[in-house]
C-alpha cells in the first residue's frame, strides 16, 4: 500500500476523534492556537480560549490530594472552583414501599442552579454502581440529562427511586456540578431498605364489627313467601396491602344462588332490586372504611342500597378494592333473599361464597 | 515494515477507542409495571386455578412466563394453562402456551413476544396447591428463550384457614286455596225442557308445593232435595271418569268443572279429572258423597282458578218448591 494512502488514512481516522466531543487527543488546531501539551503540571497555558476550545489553567499551579478513609482535602484552581460536595442524601422508606425508597438531597449549601447527580448500589458501591435517571428509575449510564437541580429532584419533599426490588438494602450518594470544571466527586452514602411487598385478609362472620372464626355460616331462617329477608349476620372483611395498585376484595357463588338439591330448584342470584324481582339472592355492600391510604370502596353491583342487591355467582366479582396501598381496610355485605308464591318450598337451600383477594404490586 | 506496524497499532487504538460506542449495554431485569397473583381458592392446602396478570416493560422477546411459588406450594409437574374467564381490561398470555413444573417453579412456554405496557393475564388452571395459612412471596418473571430474565416482580400472596360462607335457608310451604263464595243459585227454575246450569263459583289454589295440588268435592245429598216436597233430584250416572250428559224431562244432576286459568307462573299444569270435564253446558260428572277429585296440577303455581258450575234437569211430574238445595264441600291440598 502507497505510503500516502496510509497517510490519509490516519488523518481520516484522527478527524473522526475531533469531530466527536467524547473524544481529545493531542494535537488540536485552530486558526490561531494549537494545544501541545495536556499536562497540567506545573507551567502551563492560563486561560486559552478560542473559537473551538477553552482551556481553563493557572501557572505554577499544581494540583494535590490528600485524604484519608473519612476526610480528603484537595487544592488547586479546579477544586476551589468546585460545587460544594453534596453531604449524604436523605434515603428513606416511610411507608413500607418494596419497590421504591424516598431521597431527598442535601444541597450542601450550593446555588439554586447547581445540578446534582446521584449513583445507587445494592453492595455498597462493590461491584454494583448505578445511578438514578431522571425519569427516577435506576439505569446503567449516566447520561448528561440525569443532572437535575435540587427542586427537579423534589427539593425538600425528595422524589421517589422507583423500580427497586422487594426486601433490598440500596445505597445512594450524589454529586454536584455548578457550570464547567465545577463537578464535585461522589459524597457520602446513605442507605435504606426496600420492604417486602405485603398483604393480609380476613373474613369475619358476625352481626356486628367483631372478629371471628372459621367456619362461616350463615343461616337465613325461613325465606317467606314475596318477602325481602337479610341474613342475620355480614360477612366482614379486614384488608391492607401495600401493592402499589392496591387490591381488590372478591366474591363467588358456587350454585348461582340459594339451591335447594332436593327439589332442584335455585332462587337465582341477580343484580336487581328484590322489591321488583319475583325471588333472588344477593350481596350488598354495607360498610367501608381504612385506617390510611385508600381508598377503600365498594364497587358495582355490590355498591347499592335498599332493596337492590348484586348478584353473586361463579363469575369471581370485585366486591372491595383500593388503586392505592391500603392500610386498616375494614368493610361488610350482607346478603338479602327473596322467596316468591311459586319457589318450591324445601330446607336444604344453600349457596357457598367465596371471598378472596389479591394485591396488586 | 515499521510503518506498518504503527498503522496497525493505531488502527488497533482506534478501534479500542470506538469500542464503547458499539458495545451491547448490559440489560438489567425490570419490575413489572403491575403485578398480581389471584388464587380462586385462598384456603390453606386446597388447589384452585391461579390467575396471574402482569404488565411487561421491557423491550425484550419473551418466551417463556415463569411463577416461582414460596416454599410450602405445591406445584405439579404438569400443571395446565388457559386464558379463559379472564378479568375485563386483562389481555390473554399470545401463543401456544403449555406448562410445566420443576420444584417450586411452574413455567409457562410458547409464549410468544409481549408489548410493553400491555396487561396480561393466564390461568394455571390445575396443579397448584396452596400451604399452610400465612403470607407468602411468589415471583413473576418473564424470560427469553434462553432463560434470560426480562422482567420481574415479587408478589405477596395470603393463604387463609377458609375463604368460604355456607349459606342455608329454608323456604317454608304454602298453600293458598280460596272459594269465590259459598252460596250457588241456578240462573232460572228448574225445567223439564232444558238443562240449567247455576253461575258458578271459583276455586283459586297458589301453593309452593313442587308437586303441585289436589282439589276434590263431595255432595251432602248426591242430589237436590226439597223438604218441602220430600223429592230429591239424584245425580247422574256414575263416578267412572267419564262425564254425564243430562237429558231434558228426565231428573238429572251433575257438576261440571271448567278450568278457568292455568297459571303462567310456576311449574305446574292444571288437569281437571275427566269425570267432572264437562264437554257442553249439559254435562258434567257425577256427585258422590265420598270426595272425588275435581282437578289437580303437578307442579308450583301463583294462582290457578277452576269453575265449578252444577247442571239439572228435571222431570215434567218433580214437585214444585223452591227449596231444592244441595250442599258441595270443596276442599284441597298442597303436594310437597
Amino acid at each position: 500500500m502507497p505510503i500516502y494512502i496510509e497517510i490519509l488514512f490516519i488523518v481520516f481516522i484522527f478527524s473522526i476523534f475531533f469531530w466527536h466531543p467524547s473524544f481529545v487527543v493531542a494535537g488540536p488546531v485552530s486558526t490561531n492556537y494549537e494545544l501541545n501539551n495536556y499536562s497540567f503540571g506545573s507551567g502551563g497555558t492560563e486561560n486559552s480560549v478560542s473559537n473551538d476550545f477553552k482551556m481553563l489553567g493557572i501557572a505554577g499551579e499544581d494540583i494535590g490530594e490528600s485524604n484519608s478513609s473519612l476526610y480528603k482535602t484537595q487544592d488547586g484552581l479546579v477544586y476551589t472552583l468546585s460545587a460544594n460536595l453534596p453531604p449524604a442524601a436523605s434515603l428513606t422508606n416511610p411507608a413500607s414501599y418494596y419497590n421504591k425508597l424516598k431521597v431527598v438531597i442535601n444541597d450542601g449549601g450550593n446555588p439554586n442552579d447547581t445540578l446534582y447527580a446521584m449513583a445507587v448500589s445494592t453492595d455498597n458501591f462493590a461491584s454494583d454502581t448505578r445511578y438514578v435517571q431522571n425519569d427516577q428509575t435506576v439505569g446503567e449510564t449516566l447520561g448528561s440529562e440525569d443532572w437535575q437541580t435540587y427542586s427537579s429532584w423534589g427539593g425538600a419533599d425528595g422524589v421517589n427511586i422507583i423500580g427497586l426490588d422487594s426486601s433490598t438494602t440500596y445505597y445512594i450518594k450524589a454529586a454536584a456540578k455548578q457550570g464547567n470544571y465545577t463537578e464535585t466527586g461522589f459524597g457520602p452514602v446513605s442507605s435504606a431498605s426496600t420492604s417486602s411487598p405485603t398483604i393480609s385478609f380476613d373474613i369475619d362472620i358476625s352481626a356486628s364489627d367483631t372478629e371471628t372464626d372459621p367456619p362461616f355460616a350463615i343461616d337465613f331462617g325461613s325465606l317467606l313467601s314475596e318477602t325481602i329477608t337479610e341474613s342475620p349476620e355480614k360477612v366482614w372483611v379486614d384488608f391492607a396491602t401495600n401493592g402499589e395498585s392496591g387490591g381488590k376484595v372478591y366474591v363467588y357463588g358456587q350454585n348461582g344462588g340459594l339451591f335447594s338439591e332436593n327439589r332442584g330448584y335455585t332462587i337465582t342470584s341477580a343484580t336487581g332490586d328484590l322489591s321488583t324481582l319475583a325471588e333472588g339472592f344477593g350481596a350488598q355492600g354495607v360498610t367501608i372504611t381504612q385506617g390510611s391510604g385508600g381508598p377503600f370502596s365498594v364497587n358495582s353491583p355490590y355498591n347499592v342500597s335498599g332493596n337492590n342487591i348484586g348478584v353473586t355467582n361463579s363469575t369471581i366479582r370485585e366486591i372491595f378494592g383500593s388503586g392505592n396501598p391500603i392500610g386498616g381496610g375494614r368493610a361488610s355485605f350482607l346478603l338479602k333473599a327473596k322467596s316468591g308464591s311459586t319457589t318450591p318450598s324445601a330446607g336444604d337451600y344453600t349457596e357457598t361464597l367465596t371471598v378472596i383477594a389479591s394485591a396488586s404490586y | 515494515m515499521k510503518k506498518r506496524i504503527a498503522i496497525l497499532n493505531v488502527l488497533t487504538l482506534v478501534l479500542l477507542m470506538m469500542l464503547p460506542l458499539f458495545a451491547v449495554k448490559p440489560v438489567l431485569a425490570d419490575n413489572f409495571t403491575q403485578a398480581y397473583i389471584r388464587a380462586d381458592r385462598m384456603k390453606a392446602s386446597t388447589a384452585g386455578n391461579v390467575l396471574v396478570v402482569f404488565k411487561p416493560v421491557g423491550t425484550g422477546t419473551e418466551a417463556k412466563v415463569k411463577v416461582t411459588f414460596a416454599a410450602g406450594y405445591t406445584v405439579d409437574a404438569s400443571p395446565t394453562v388457559n386464558t379463559t374467564g379472564l378479568p375485563s381490561g386483562v389481555t390473554a398470555l399470545p401463543g401456544t402456551l403449555s406448562a410445566s413444573g420443576t420444584g417450586q417453579v411452574a413455567t409457562i412456554t410458547g409464549v410468544t413476544d409481549l408489548t410493553p405496557g400491555t396487561l396480561y393475564g393466564v390461568n394455571i388452571a390445575t396443579g397448584i396447591t396452596n400451604p399452610t395459612a400465612d403470607v407468602y412471596e411468589n415471583t413473576v418473571t418473564t424470560t427469553t428463550a434462553g432463560d434470560v430474565t426480562i422482567d420481574t416482580s415479587n408478589v405477596a400472596v395470603r393463604v387463609i384457614s377458609d375463604d368460604q360462607i355456607v349459606l342455608t335457608a329454608t323456604v317454608p310451604p304454602t298453600f293458598s286455596y280460596t272459594l269465590s263464595g259459598n252460596t250457588d243459585t241456578f240462573t232460572t227454575d228448574l225445567s223439564s225442557s232444558s238443562v240449567v246450569s247455576t253461575s258458578g263459583k271459583t276455586v283459586t289454589i297458589a301453593t309452593n308445593a313442587d308437586k303441585g295440588w289436589i282439589a276434590w268435592v263431595k255432595s251432602a245429598n248426591a242430589a237436590l232435595s226439597s223438604t218441602t216436597t220430600g223429592e230429591s233430584i239424584a245425580t247422574t250416572g256414575t263416578v267412572n271418569a267419564t262425564p254425564d250428559t243430562l237429558s231434558t224431562g228426565s231428573n238429572g244432576y251433575v257438576l261440571d268443572v271448567d278450568l278457568t286459568t292455568d297459571s303462567g307462573t310456576g311449574t305446574g299444569t292444571v288437569t281437571v279429572d275427566p269425570e267432572y270435564l264437562g264437554a257442553d253446558t249439559s254435562s258434567g260428572g257425577t256427585l258422590s258423597t265420598s270426595l272425588q277429585p275435581i282437578g289437580s296440577a303437578n307442579g308450583t303455581t301463583d294462582g290457578d282458578v277452576l269453575t265449578l258450575i252444577a247442571r239439572a234437569t228435571i222431570s215434567a211430574v218433580k214437585g214444585a218448591a223452591d227449596d231444592y238445595t244441595d250442599t258441595l264441600t270443596v276442599v284441597g291440598a298442597g303436594n310437597f
